[in-house]
């Protein structure tokens, strides 16, 4: 379609072919030669492979009540719960996160995150691809572009490993725009929808029935491999056909794959290990996330459920929210620095927004997206830091703002992707990866 | 790792415009200056081409395509919805009255130097002589620089309404054959109102549909870079023209083509034109399978394969497209699509409203009610939805802004969307035409008693009345009124409006059918996306556009003549095989697209091969796929293969990309197991009856394929009995690898 350089190209106005050719061309002592140079340059660990965990408190953590109390704020505000000390000097986090609270050291919280998107489907959109989004009543988009999360992208740029889907999701629902977006399905996460903490646990579609097993499954794909004269005669020809073939190659590299099944396979574990990320769909999830990275998949997103507290949200918080949450939160980063994997790791606990600092007629809190609090740790991250900061009744970030696509542009800088790619949507508009945010410097070691 | 674009950013002096941020700094300025040195010479934001820039420039003729020119009101800088750096212009220069004030006014004028023009914040900044965050657009010396020069110490004239009153665009030339790797420049004419007479070839924009078949430079030289036929569109001040481009392939290909219809006659001679040899005709086998696909979404049973191969008659492909456009399968199959494109789901109209509007959407399908009709009753709607149907397109969509974008959407194949906030980027479509559509539907009434009422029986019903509804205001206050013409004052214009799109000198609605149409039988539209008729964005085969549209209006917009017609040509029935005298981009119809069946066509093909019927959730039991009402019928397998939630009336909105959770269901599903291992299956069947194995092997291969298997396919399914015991199990095993092939799941 339309390549619309000159209206839709950024603000630098050069094309990166534009770039390209003029490779040799001095300016200012820079060059082609020494921009790629200093790529080079970066320190080793830079260009080792990073995986992603994304721990998802859909719904909306409440941000008042957990990382960023405010126990100084009327009452009305400040809620029930009371702030105890961490291993980070000066910060206070909830009382019922102690297990998190001595690993704050290990976690750089950010606070200057905001966005306009009031509802979960828009806010998830914001917060799972940077971009804003404007659904109906549905969930469904309106007339504007469905972005690609993530996980999308990752699975786009970097691809299977070790016969493992680049882009896996623990999730018991549904979570909107959570998928490839205008990508196109191709780049949707493997989806696990059953509780891993079930004693039968096995992954849809992926998991051998036992009616077939896995001698007939191997049987049959040698079966298939007879009958796929037509398929060989078009599949240089025909790109679609091509796609899918590959696609089917996948499906049975990952259905046949000794790795794969051991991945999915939880009783690998050792019983203190599943109890330490405690028996439940959370701790369960995020444990089998720490499995599937080893074994190759790139970035997992571990759903975990019920944090739309708009009522009981201290009852609900305190049981059984934030034990799981802390629970499973300090149990990956004990096990993953344990593993030697925190340098190849990132950790992410984020959900779509914060809650109003205000406690309403119902002992709950409602949506906020102007003010939030996540947390990331592991490769490449400035661990112990607090960025950002919100006024005394966390309503507001106080000084500088970051906008979702900065939020967006940092998990870009540390999974090594370069968002100033451009892609094509399915109408022929050219949309870059992050339409111009900039990393949150403060985040990055 | 850093991006070149941060290397030397400093990344304190970053401004922010809402979520978007851009760098200020070095970078930006080397990047540009990057672009300056790989200019053309003729290029005027860098250099000057001779001496005719005016004393006095004016804003709207001159100044205007110079800020187009050097990128200043592109959508990625101050023609961005927010601006940027507190500079606001419009997209691309379609509002010269609001960019003299953004110049002139706006921050208090901080941007003319009265006392010294020429020392202006608007060259300084342009010209890279200061910070700029969009860096140096323009060399100093440039004749762009030299306009606005000029501009600032001529008193800076402002726009006049006159400026572009009967501006014309030409090109010359209108047409490019070019072998490939050669250049030829366009020169582009603009005529004003008053006969003056310009060369604007520096002035326009220049961009190529299809960079690999040609690539176009900024100045106008289009360079071939392979065999095909792409366009480029030229856009200049609001106006836009286009030049089609071929490459053709090398050598004259000689072939013989028996032509059965007009169809055949206009797309051999562009065969002919490009280059290109046609695939031979399509076998039997594949013919069949194909229009049974195309015409009823349904594969043919393995007696009526077995039949039609045996029939000797000459014109049994014709006999077999009329029997099947009279099968009831061709109702549910063509409800189906036309359920999607006019978005039948009863998120927005309740179950009652579902029934009745998708009643009336079946009836229109099975009386082959000409289209022109189907068109009018929707838009013209009006009463209570339980009794009659079409009045359920005023509750798929209520705004009228959304009825704007999709009448002009599904009648006319126009997408409107951009100009909702700002004039067509390549279109001469503006806001007013845009809002002048929109206010057709404000003199309107609604009662709605919302999902819940129209379940149990509340009114959903709408009707005109005779001034605008306060609540039916366009955000942008207008009167009706069609693109470029005056104003209507009918009590209900929509009547007027259903006129104007069904009427026969209507360039988009014979069109936009024709073409639709096209794309569901060929796999790909004369235009694509078939929905976005422009003249920028024009058709594969011009000519082949033209002659189905005369033939769909001249036929009374008869959906099943067209059908027909195309079912009948050679060019439909072509084989897939794509050798390299084939037109390998496709567009030219040269051989069969191969495509993924539809996720409803492909659980119906299962089932029937399988003899599995499908049980759905709520649906009388033999219900099939493509006979659902709407998409909240559960179906993990209809949602894996991508059946469309009907949120928007985007044909894209189908998806046939393939994906892992797709191969995952085929490969190692327990349903798939299942319906290969069924008691009640067809295998079973003919086990449990005695078929020997050569029968049994006919009878998948005819119900899979519509073919009987090849010698080798014997071989290999004699082999697998060997390997496998018991017999069954061998038998299942075939069965499952024949509904794994490629070849099963696409149609060819």
């Amino acid at each position: 379609m339309f390549q619309l350089n000159d209206w839709s190209g950024n603000c630098e106005g050069a094309s990166r072919r534009a770039f390209l050719q003029v490779g040799s061309l001095g300016l200012f002592g820079l060059t082609l030669p020494r921009v790629l140079q200093a790529e080079a340059e970066l320190p080793a660990l830079a260009r080792r492979d990073v995986n992603f965990i994304l721990l998802w408190t859909a719904g909306g953590l409440s941000n008042i009540d957990t990382l960023d109390m405010k126990p100084d704020a009327p009452v009305e505000y400040r809620g029930e719960f009371q702030p105890i000390a961490t291993n980070v000097p000066g910060l206070s986090i909830c009382e019922h996160l102690p297990l998190m609270s001595q690993r704050m050291d290990r976690v750089c919280q950010v606070r200057s995150i905001v966005h306009q998107g009031s509802q979960h489907a828009e806010a998830t959109h914001w917060m799972l691809t940077g971009y804003p989004q404007v659904p109906d009543v549905n969930a469904a988009p309106v007339g504007s572009l469905v972005y690609p999360c993530f996980g999308s992208v990752v699975a786009r740029e970097l691809g299977w490993k070790n016969g493992m889907p680049p882009y896996v999701m623990c999730s018991g629902s549904d979570i909107a725009y959570s998928g490839g977006g205008y990508l196109g399905s191709s780049y949707n996460a493997l989806s696990i929808r059953r509780d891993p903490n079930d004693a039968s646990f096995s992954v849809d579609d992926v998991s051998i029935p036992e009616a077939i097993g896995s001698a007939r499954t191997e049987r049959r794909r040698r079966i298939l491999d007879r009958f796929d004269a037509w398929q060989r005669q078009v599949d240089r020809s025909s790109g679609a056909v091509f796609d899918r073939n590959e696609f089917y190659r996948q499906a049975y590299d990952l259905v046949t794959s000794t790795a794969a099944k051991e991945a999915f396979d939880l009783n690998e574990e050792s019983a203190a290990t599943r109890d330490r990320y405690g028996r439940c769909r959370e701790g369960q999830s995020t444990l089998l996330a720490r499995r599937l990275v080893e074994a190759g998949v790139r970035f997992v997103t571990v759903v975990l459920d019920g944090y739309d507290t708009h009522d009981k949200n201290f009852t609900r918080l305190k049981s059984p929210l934030l034990p799981a949450l802390d629970r499973a939160w300090s149990a990956l980063l004990d096990d993953l620095s344990e593993r030697g994997l925190m340098e190849k790791t990132v950790v992410l606990c984020a959900g779509e927004f914060g809650r109003t600092p205000k406690v309403n007629g119902a002992a709950g809190r409602d949506h906020w997206p102007f003010a939030n609090a996540i947390g990331f740790s592991g490769a490449g991250i400035r661990m112990g830091e607090i960025v950002g900061r919100t006024d005394s009744k966390c309503e507001r970030v106080v000084g500088r703002e970051h906008s979702t696509l900065d939020y967006a542009a940092t998990i870009f800088r540390l999974m090594r992707i370069d968002d100033s790619k451009e892609y094509t949507t399915n109408d022929g508009r050219p949309v870059q990866i992050n339409g111009g945010g900039r990393p949150i410097e403060d985040v990055l070691a | 790792m850093r991006r070149p674009g941060s290397i030397l950013t400093d990344r304190n002096a970053s401004t922010y415009v809402h979520a978007i941020v851009f760098p200020m700094g070095l970078a930006s300025l080397i990047l540009s200056l990057v672009l300056a040195g790989s200019g053309e010479a003729n290029d005027p934001a860098f250099h000057r081409i001779n001496d005719t820039t005016p004393a006095s420039p004016s804003f709207g003729r001159d100044i205007v395509p110079a800020l187009t020119k050097a990128g200043c009101n592109s959508g990625a800088c101050h023609g961005s919805f927010q601006g940027r750096g507190g500079l606001q212009l419009s997209l691309l220069g379609f509002d010269a009255p609001a960019d003299m004030d953004a110049l002139t006014k706006a921050s208090r004028g901080r941007r003319i130097n009265t006392s010294s023009p020429a020392d202006s914040l608007l060259l300084l900044k342009a010209t890279g002589a200061i910070g700029h965050g969009g860096g140096r657009r323009i060399s100093e010396d440039s004749e762009v620089a030299e306009l606005l020069r000029r501009w600032l110490t001529s008193g800076r004239a402002a726009p006049t309404p006159e400026d572009l009153v009967g501006l014309r665009l030409s090109v010359e030339p209108k047409l490019l054959r070019l072998q490939s790797e050669s250049q030829q420049s366009l020169r582009v004419m603009a005529t004003f109102g008053n006969g003056e007479s310009r060369d604007v070839t520096g002035w326009a924009l220049f961009d190529t549909r299809e960079e690999r078949i040609a690539e176009v430079t900024r100045t106008g030289t289009v360079t071939a870079r392979m065999a095909g036929r792409t366009a480029v569109s030229i856009r200049y001040l609001g106006q836009v023209a286009t030049v089609d481009v071929l490459v053709p392939y090398s050598g004259d290909q000689k072939f013989d083509f028996a032509e059965a219809n007009f169809i055949d006659e206009i797309v051999a001679a562009e065969w002919r034109t490009m280059g290109v040899r046609p695939a031979p005709l399509a076998d039997d086998a594949t013919f069949l399978r194909r229009v049974y696909l195309d015409l009823i979404g349904t594969l043919p049973s393995a007696d009526e394969a077995r039949v039609f191969l045996a029939d000797t008659a000459a014109d049994k492909r014709s006999t077999v497209v009329d029997q099947l456009l009279r099968r009831p399968e061709y109702v549910d199959y063509w409800s189906l699509r036309w359920g999607d494109l006019l978005r039948a789901h009863r998120r927005y109209l309740g179950d009652k409203g579902l029934a009745s509007y998708s009643g009336w959407i079946r009836q229109s399908v099975r009386d082959n009610k000409p289209i022109d009709e189907m068109t009018r009753e929707l838009l013209t709607a009006q009463g209570n939805l339980f009794t009659n149907g079409p009045v359920g397109y005023y509750f798929v969509d209520e705004k009228v802004e959304d009825l704007a974008e999709t009448t002009a959407q599904v009648f006319l194949g126009v997408r409107l969307q951009c100009t909702r906030c700002h004039h067509h980027p390549n279109e001469v479509w503006s806001q007013d035409d845009y809002y002048g559509l929109a206010a057709f539907f404000s003199r309107l009434e609604t009662k709605d008693s919302g999902l819940r009422g129209a379940r149990f029986g509340g009114p959903k019903s709408i009707r005109p009345v005779a001034a605008m509804n306060p609540q039916r205001k366009p955000q942008v206050a207008a009167e009706p009124r069609l693109f470029g013409a005056t104003t209507v004052t009918e009590v209900d214009p929509r009547q007027h409006l259903a006129d104007w799109i069904t009427d026969r000198g209507n360039p988009f609605f014979a069109k936009n059918f024709a073409n639709r149409y096209w794309a569901a039988l060929l796999g790909r539209g004369l235009v694509e996306p078939v929905d976005d008729l422009r003249d920028t964005n024009p058709a594969s085969m011009p000519a082949m556009l033209d002659a189905l549209a005369k033939e769909f209006t001249d036929h009374d917009c008869d959906a099943q003549h067209l059908l027909r017609t195309i079912c009948h040509s050679r060019v439909y029935q072509l084989d897939y095989e794509l050798s390299p005298d084939r037109d390998q981009d496709g567009q030219l119809c040269t051989h069969r697209r191969l495509r993924r069946l539809p996720a409803e066509v492909l659980l119906d093909a299962v089932n029937q091969v399988t003899q599995t019927p499908e049980v759905f959730p709520g649906q009388p039991p033999g219900t099939r796929a493509i006979a659902l009402p709407d998409p909240t019928v559960a179906s993990a397998f209809l949602t894996t293969f991508g059946r469309p939630q009907r949120s928007n009336p985007c044909d894209c909105a189908r998806s046939s990309s393939p994906d892992l959770a797709q191969a995952l269901h085929l490969v190692n599903s327990p349903a798939m197991h299942n319906k290969v291992t069924a008691t009640e299956g067809r295998l079973s069947i003919l086990l449990a009856n005695g078929a020997n194995d050569r029968d049994i092997a006919d009878e998948l291969y005819l119900a899979a394929f519509a073919r009987y298997p090849t010698d080798q396919e014997r071989a290999d399914i004699d082999q697998t009995l060997q390997e496998v015991n018991p017999r069954a199990e061998a038998w299942q095993d075939v069965l499952w690898a024949l509904l794994n092939t490629a070849e099963f799941e696409f149609q060819h």
